[in-house]
């Protein structure tokens, strides 16, 4: 029977896929008995597509350097350490990896070549007093060469498609660079309408009545934190008609004092 | 290889039968070459896409398992695309890729998702990664001309490529960014929204809610409950058209309107910066109200102290269709064209 303990680890796996069929099998036999696992199940898998809605992040540009000056000190620390060390850490980790169960002749044996190849290895070491041959540094993080990041949206950009999300491109002038980018530059052709209008509107304000400007303020104010809050670009860009549809009827019928009287900008 | 002989099948009518669960086909591997000089791109011309130099075409026939398919969803940034509603129930699909050579054509997908309740989503993509070598969007193209059950909502959207939706039952609600739009014999909601797309909807029977920011809108033989159509910068063009509720806006550009008038109905035209030009087919009485810098109603008018003139036509009582005019910064004119008795 399996057990909740010994299910729950393997969430993640299952949920992933990367349970071989007769694994499954066996967590999927589980889940359908137990209410608790299923739930946290279904937890996990909530969280994880919150998680792919999440815009993804560029690393930024001095984290490869960092990396890379960090391996190069390693293997600097590595090239100045005597070889007699490293030949015995090396033998170690592979009696470690190796699962080496020697006999105690074997390890008497090997105790004494060891010792012997150590001596004359230290006494060779201790003899070259050159410094240790140099070690090529890392480039400074500006020179790295590193693909064109896919460009960002500006204005809240809101997570990519899964499809999207999962590619990486070339280079910025690649085909899915330049899909990647289009949801940006479509909200952006909307945005610059609306600032357009908005600059219209400030102009027009001065005319209308106290009453309808707070109504004007209030309605932008609220299909603005519609935007700001958008989440996809599709639904970014249906907020962004719909306020640019408010900003045309208003200032066309700014001047209308029919309409103004009757309540103004709806 | 060469593209042409690369896969050298010759187009099969590819069935797929729909499992109760949701999958994804390819049409990729349906597939086959032939050489770009036998088939070139259909729009575009002038791109590059006129040098592809690989090319694949693939036909792929969906069967419903079940529920019918009541809705289907297309995205393909990638290029054009055609629905055409027919009598039958499966999903037709035909796709036609283009590219410079094979590896690049390799990395255009067309996914298919049918799912059980009724829905189809047809997605393009194209895949990518630091070892394949950079192609240029414009380079590569994917069309899709696709025939789907009338009754089936179209919900498509494109970017640079045309979208068509023709002989459709159930509505559309279609995008693009500079592609243009075309609908034409449409029942049923149609939403439209282009940023610089030329739009045409023709012989559209229901309600209408078109706009585009930076590019024409014209309007022929729409019938429905409402018709709201707005442009920022451009003309809209609009021509027997019989809506009870019409609202045409535009920011900056030119309204010119052919329309009938409907009993109670409400025309409403508005124009920020442009002319107004409004011919109205009359069955009863019309009121019309204007305001513009230079107005003719092409009757009598009155003026209002509030800048705003009127003309009445016909007996003007509750159920007369009134016409509301505006063009602050232009000319607006109005004209009767009598029907018969």
């Amino acid at each position: 029977m399996t057990t909740c303990d010994k299910t729950r680890p393997r969430l993640t796996a299952y949920l992933d896929g990367e349970l071989a069929d007769d694994h499954g099998s066996v967590v999927r036999g589980h889940l359908r008995e137990c209410a608790a696992c299923r739930q946290v199940a279904r937890d996990e898998a909530a969280l994880r597509d919150g998680l792919r809605l999440l815009p993804p992040v560029d690393p930024p540009a001095s984290l490869w350097g960092g990396i890379q000056a960090r391996l190069a000190a390693a293997e600097v620390a590595d090239a100045r350490r005597p070889l007699w060390l490293r030949v015995a850490e090396r033998w170690i980790r592979w009696v470690r990896t190796a699962r080496f169960a020697p006999t105690m002749p074997q390890l008497a044996a090997a105790g004494v070549f060891a010792a012997a190849a150590v001596t004359l290895l230290t006494l060779r070491a201790h003899r070259a007093d050159e410094p240790p041959a140099p070690v090529p540094l890392p480039a400074p993080p500006e020179q790295i060469v590193r693909p064109a990041p896919s460009p960002s949206p500006s204005p809240s950009p809101g997570p990519r498609p899964a499809l999207e999300r999962t590619v990486e491109a070339p280079s910025a002038d690649d085909v899915v660079a330049d899909l990647l980018a289009e949801p940006a530059r479509t909200t952006e052709s909307y945005g610059r309408v609306v600032g357009e209008l908005m600059t219209r509107a400030q102009t027009e304000r001065a005319r209308w009545s106290d009453a309808d400007r707070s109504k004007f303020d209030t309605r932008v104010a609220e299909l603005r934190g519609e935007i700001a809050h958008g989440g996809q670009p599709r639904s970014v860009q249906r907020t962004q008609r719909v306020l640019i549809n408010y900003l045309q009827e208003t200032l066309t019928h700014s001047r209308d004092n029919v309409m103004l009287a009757s309540g103004g900008p709806q | 290889m060469n593209a042409a002989v690369r896969r050298p099948l010759i187009a099969t009518l590819a069935r797929a039968v729909m499992s109760a669960s949701t999958f994804v086909l390819t049409i990729g591997a349906l597939g086959l070459a032939r050489p770009a000089a036998a088939q070139p791109p259909r729009a575009n011309p002038e791109t590059t896409a006129a040098r592809h130099g690989a090319s694949e075409r693939a036909r792929l026939s969906i069967e419903p398992s079940g529920h019918a398919f009541t809705h289907l969803s297309i995205e393909n940034p990638l290029g054009d695309v055609k629905v055409e509603g027919y009598d039958g129930t499966a999903v037709q699909i035909e796709s036609h890729k283009f590219a410079p050579d094979d590896e690049a054509l390799d990395r255009l997908h067309i996914s298919l998702v049918p799912n059980p309740d009724g829905t189809v989503s047809i997605k393009t993509t194209a895949d990518g990664g630091k070892e394949v070598r950079p192609v240029r969007r414009s380079q590569v193209r994917i069309d899709l001309v696709i025939r789907a059950p009338r009754n089936a909502r179209v919900e498509a959207a494109a970017s640079s490529g045309a979208l068509e939706v023709i002989n459709m039952d159930a509505g559309s609600d279609l995008d693009t960014a500079s592609g243009p739009i075309s609908v034409r014999n449409v029942q049923g909601d149609v939403l439209t929204h282009s940023v610089s797309g030329l739009t045409r909807l023709v012989q559209v029977f229901g309600s209408v809610d078109a706009q585009t920011l930076a590019s024409d809108l014209d309007l022929d033989t729409i019938g429905g409950e409402r018709l709201f159509a707005s442009v920022h910068r451009g003309r809209i063009e609009g021509r027997r058209v019989r809506a009870r509720e019409v609202e045409l806006t535009a920011t900056e550009g030119r309204i010119v309107l052919e329309a009938e008038a409907a009993l109670r109905g409400h025309l409403l035209v508005s124009v920020l910066n442009g002319d107004v030009d409004v011919q109205l087919h009359r069955h009863g009485a019309v009121m019309v109200r204007a305001h513009g810098t230079k107005v003719d109603l092409g009757a009598p008018m009155q003026s209002r102290p509030n800048g705003w003139v009127e003309s009445a036509f016909g007996q003007v009582a509750n159920d007369a269709a009134v016409v509301e005019i505006r063009s602050p910064q232009g000319n607006v004119r109005f004209a009767i064209i009598e029907s018969g008795p």
